[in-house]
């Protein structure tokens, strides 16, 4: 009985590290990079309320066979709301366990939408990712949302 | 919605006469096979034969009939191998491997020579501006990358909004189902014309309907979205982690897709084809209102607004489509070969819908 009870603590301790392990992998806790100048960068005041600037984002990565990596963030917002989007991209490389930036890129555009796209070539081996930062305006105040790509590996 | 009604009353105009000729022309080749062969109808060796190919004819006559009168756009669509597979094995239980193996080869010739045609349409003068026909032959011969022009899709446009395509193609895959038919005819001889039609015709009912079914199934065949639903969002990802070396999709724009029906007061204000992305805005300049259409490769993952957002399943052409309605701003979002596609903006979900069912196609590159 005692080996019973004691398999099966081990059964349930082994499956509550690995979810744990697993559940730490693709967060936020692994991106030390510093994205203060990014607020710093912005104009203008944030909104209270959510989603009420971005109706639709959409980001996307992947490297060609020629190591080119081609980089899309896009947002739609609002017609007669959103007056103005920015979109910041930084392509991020897995190193040492959490995401390093390789780049970034700053596009504006004064509509209600915008798509950023963007190449870097001569990509190395490793596994990648695009984290998107959007910032969409109505007048002076705006909205911020993040969003990551799926994982590249290549 | 805009739809000329003129244009769809000469185009069913010239289905008519389409049908006429075919008949006609049917006619004419059985006539020349009686010749030939020195027999006349009246020659059937049993009452029976003859009232079965009577029926046969009828029936093939009632099937054409139906299938002009359909209004629904048949759109070519690929199938997946999994498919073909359960296909034949399907065929070959109920007919046996001879008469599956015909069945299939029918269906093969028909769908290459509807593909032909509907190649050498869409590059035709009547369809296309020249323009963008010179453009195309352009970037075959050197399969360049270089985009379409903006200009181009937008006259392209135009031209399919007022031209309604789709059933002058299905005329013509139609008439060429009955002229193999009478060919096939022609060279079994009598004896066994009635087996051959009748195989024929089951090839040909069979394609038809198993087009329309795989044009619904293709969906959950061949993609299942991730679906994540945070507070605030939806994410609508097909992959969360994408290995360059199995990644079997087009990574970048490689068709382009057009919808051919523009919502009523709407005329086209950008166009962009990009690596990723193609995105056509439309506004309503009367009442400042707008939509979108975005079509983007499988990578493109989608946030969508969910709060406060009802968020259903409609079934379309290309098989599910998700809608999302908050105030007055809507979404419709769906994949189909190889891409994501979505209509967002002010438009009731009706018309959502019709725009989404009249995507066509063109290749750049090829």
């Amino acid at each position: 009985m005692r080996k019973i009870v004691g398999f099966i603590l081990i059964v349930i301790m082994t499956v509550g590290m690995s979810l744990t392990a697993f559940a730490s992998v693709e967060t936020d806790h692994d991106d030390y990079n510093d994205y203060s100048w990014e607020k710093e960068d912005i104009e203008g005041t944030p909104s209270t309320e959510r989603w009420s600037y971005i109706a639709r984002t959409s980001q996307g990565m992947s490297i060609t066979d020629d190591s080119t990596a081609i980089m899309t963030g896009s947002l739609t917002g609002y017609r007669g709301t959103t007056t103005k989007v920015i979109i910041y991209m930084y392509l991020q490389r897995r190193q040492d366990g959490i995401w390093k930036n390789l780049t970034w890129t700053k596009d504006e555009f004064n509509n209600y939408y915008g798509t950023a796209e963007r190449l870097k070539y001569d990509c190395s081996r490793g596994t990648y990712r695009l984290k998107v930062s959007y910032y969409a305006y109505a007048g002076s105040k705006y909205e911020n949302h993040v969003a990551y790509s799926a994982t590249y590996i290549y | 919605m805009a739809e000329p009604r003129g244009h769809k009353e000469e185009c069913r105009d010239q289905q008519d006469n389409r049908l006429d000729s075919t008949k006609e022309k049917s006619l004419r080749e059985e006539d020349h096979i009686g010749a030939s062969d020195g027999i006349s109808p009246a020659d059937f060796k049993s009452e029976e034969g003859s009232e079965v190919l009577a029926h046969l004819e009828k029936q093939m006559d009632e099937d054409i009939e139906a299938l002009l009168n359909d209004q629904t756009p048949v759109k070519p669509c690929h199938f997946s191998e999994d498919y073909e597979k359960k296909l034949e094995q399907s065929l070959t239980e109920k007919f046996g491997t001879v008469q599956a193996q015909l069945i299939l080869e029918a269906r093969r010739k028909v769908r290459e020579n509807a593909e032909q045609e509907y190649r050498q349409y869409i590059m035709s003068e009547d369809f296309l501006p020249s323009s963008y026909a010179d453009k195309s032959e352009c970037n075959s011969d050197t399969s360049t990358t270089e985009h379409i022009s903006l200009d181009t899709l937008h006259n392209t446009q135009k031209r399919h909004a007022k031209s309604s395509m789709i059933p002058m193609k299905k005329a013509e895959k139609t008439s060429k189902v009955h002229h193999g038919i009478t060919s096939k005819l022609a060279s079994v001889g009598r004896s066994k014309a009635v087996k051959a039609a009748s195989v024929l015709l089951a090839a040909a009912v069979l394609t038809l309907a198993f087009n329309k079914d795989v044009a619904n199934a293709y969906w959950w065949e061949d993609l299942s979205f991730l679906m994540e639903n945070f507070d605030e969002y939806s994410e609508l990802d097909i992959y969360n982690v994408i290995k360059h070396d199995d990644a079997e999709y087009p990574d970048t724009i490689e068709t382009v897709y057009v919808p051919t029906v523009v919502a009523e007061g709407y005329e086209v204000e950008s166009e962009e084809v990009l690596l990723k992305q193609v995105r056509i805005v439309y506004v309503n300049k009367e009442r400042g209102t707008s939509y979108t259409f975005l079509q983007e490769t499988q990578d493109m993952g989608q946030h969508i607004n969910t709060e406060d957002t009802q968020y259903k399943k409609y079934k379309i052409l290309f098989g599910d489509a998700y809608y999302s309605e908050k105030m007055e701003e809507f979404q419709l979002s769906w994949y189909y070969e190889d891409y994501i596609f979505s209509v967002q903006g002010n438009l009731e979900l009706e018309d959502m819908i019709n725009i989404a069912n009249s995507l066509v196609t063109d290749t750049r590159g090829d």
